[in-house]
């Protein structure tokens, strides 16, 4: 698009009057004579109309997707929060931020994929198997992602009863006799969740050695089976084995960094220790990293008994009964008789 | 794959357009005259604007280079609110799309033709040119030149889809 104004050139020999308009008075100082009127005409040379057209249709679409970008900004940064967390094995912080993604766009299959994961990762089984149920028919662009959902759904089956299983319990009202629970076992040497309930079993009967034994084939088929790392961990506890019990729980902190429980098994070995002072900052440390966990609650319970905080240990009691549930309960219910002495948690 | 430069040009329009403006706006900051202003045209230039030599030469320079900083600007503000839903969030919309095809056509028009190099080269070449201006001016010229070969590699589309997408992404990450 080419203006209809007079076209001027630097190099004038013997002009004596304004290049545009021929006027005698000229401003001097530049290098095209042109008068005052004529020189400000050109420095606000027009912009033609439909520059200003498309100018402002380009600032009317950019206005309309202002309104949307506060929203996208947020949603963008709990994605990249969520997945920075899910890199660095920090799960907790991953579904949180990937639960508030997934609010803003339910339907969105990768989010899902990745609140799978996190929730799996975390033992949240119950969220985990909403979010595998929705997955179900998906399809996964992203074949990394794709594996490691598939990966957990496969380990999800580990972490339920099997139908033969459950027609076990059933027929026993869940108090399966020892005789029934091995020829059971010995039918089904794969089944790891009925090797684990075995196992827990057997711990709370303070069978520690073939607990032990029962732990260790569950962690040769899945090393990475969640409650029998844990369950190895207070195991090796109970049986004085402190350097293996820690490295349990480093175990499960390897694979998710925010296992608030694996620090606070850390904290009631080191009370089983008499290290109450550390086991006291670990106590703490697991409160920071998951504050609703039960087990987090209930030790720090007892490493302020042990630290001799009668009062911080009360006022938690207290918190624990009038607001949590009753997991929670429960679990107070335990560092309580251990203070009472009801039930020796260490010699004296 | 040879795609000519004026398809591209065509294709890229708003980008050029937005160069041409650029130049003018500068123009008229320094209060230069223009005399003659071609937003857009099917050839080489795509676009040009003729004005008076300016007084000084950091302005010449200025004018030169404005539309680097006028079309890297506008288009990432332009892409900003369109990049996460296109790139990231799989959410976008048509006005999006369009967003982000305006915002890389415009910051891929950032750089300097070497015609506004030629411009600038002339300027500082002159005997009475300042040693500074003179340092900041060559350095400029060579990489106008730079950026001008690096287009045979398709190196203003790259820059443009870094601007577009790159800054919206790192906006995130530093905020994250």
């Amino acid at each position: 698009m080419k203006n209809s104004l007079y076209q001027v050139t630097d190099d004038h020999p013997g002009s004596n009057g304004c290049a545009q308009c021929g006027a005698p008075d000229i401003l001097h100082g530049y290098p095209t004579p042109l008068c005052n009127d004529c020189r400000q005409g050109f420095i606000r040379y027009p912009i033609p109309l439909g520059i200003k057209v498309f100018a402002g249709a380009i600032l009317l679409v950019l206005v309309y997707c202002c309104f949307s970008f506060p929203r996208d900004l947020s949603l963008g940064l709990h994605i990249e929060r969520g997945t920075k967390a899910e890199s660095e094995k920090k799960f907790l912080t991953a579904q949180r931020e990937f639960t508030r993604a997934a609010s803003s766009m339910p339907n969105d299959v990768e989010i899902q994929c990745h609140l799978a994961l996190a929730a799996f990762n975390n033992m949240d089984l119950s969220a985990f198997s909403v979010i595998a149920e929705k997955l179900v028919g998906k399809t996964i662009g992203n074949d990394a992602l794709y594996k490691k959902v598939d990966d957990a759904m496969a380990r999800f089956n580990s972490y339920v009863p099997k139908d033969s299983m459950i027609e076990l319990m059933k027929v026993h009202r869940n108090n399966i006799p020892d005789p029934h629970f091995k020829r059971y076992l010995r039918n089904h040497p794969n089944d790891i969740y009925a090797h684990f309930s075995y196992a827990s079993i057997l711990f709370d009967q303070d069978r520690f050695k073939p607990c032990d034994s029962i732990l260790k084939n569950v962690l040769k088929i899945d090393a990475g089976y969640f409650p029998a790392l844990r369950l190895m961990a207070s195991l090796k506890r109970e049986m004085h084995e402190y350097d293996s019990a820690d490295k349990y729980c480093d175990d499960l902190l390897n694979i998710n960094t925010e296992a608030g429980y694996a620090i606070a098994s850390k904290a009631r070995t080191r009370l089983k220790q008499k290290k109450d002072t550390e086991a006291l900052q670990l106590a703490l440390q697991s409160i920071q990293t998951d504050e609703l966990d039960p087990y987090n609650k209930a030790t720090l319970i007892l490493a302020y008994h042990f630290n001799g905080d009668n009062e911080k240990r009360d006022a938690l009691i207290e918190d624990c009964r009038t607001n949590d549930n009753a997991t929670t309960k429960e679990f107070v219910e335990y560092a309580t008789d251990v203070i009472t002495g009801k039930v020796r948690f260490r010699p004296k | 794959m040879l795609i000519p430069g004026i398809a591209i040009s065509i294709a890229t329009c708003p980008g050029v357009v937005v160069h041409e403006l650029a130049h003018q706006l500068f123009c008229r900051l320094f209060k230069v005259p223009v005399f003659q202003v071609v937003y857009f045209q099917v050839g080489n230039p795509a676009g040009f604007v003729l004005h008076e030599t300016p007084q000084y030469k950091w302005q010449s320079i200025l004018i030169s280079v404005g539309p680097f900083f006028v079309n890297t600007l506008l288009g990432a503000l332009i892409a900003l609110p369109a990049a996460l839903p296109v790139f990231t969030l799989n959410n976008a919309n048509f006005l999006h799309y369009v967003l982000i095809y305006l915002g890389v056509s415009i910051a891929m028009h950032a750089f300097p033709s070497t015609g506004d190099a030629a411009v600038i080269w002339k300027e500082i070449r002159k005997d009475d040119t300042k040693l500074l201006t003179k340092l900041v001016g060559y350095p400029v010229v060579g990489l106008i030149y730079l950026g001008s070969l690096g287009s045979m590699i398709w190196l203003d589309l790259v820059y443009g889809l870094a601007v577009a997408i790159g800054i919206p992404n790192l906006i995130i990450h530093w905020l994250a």
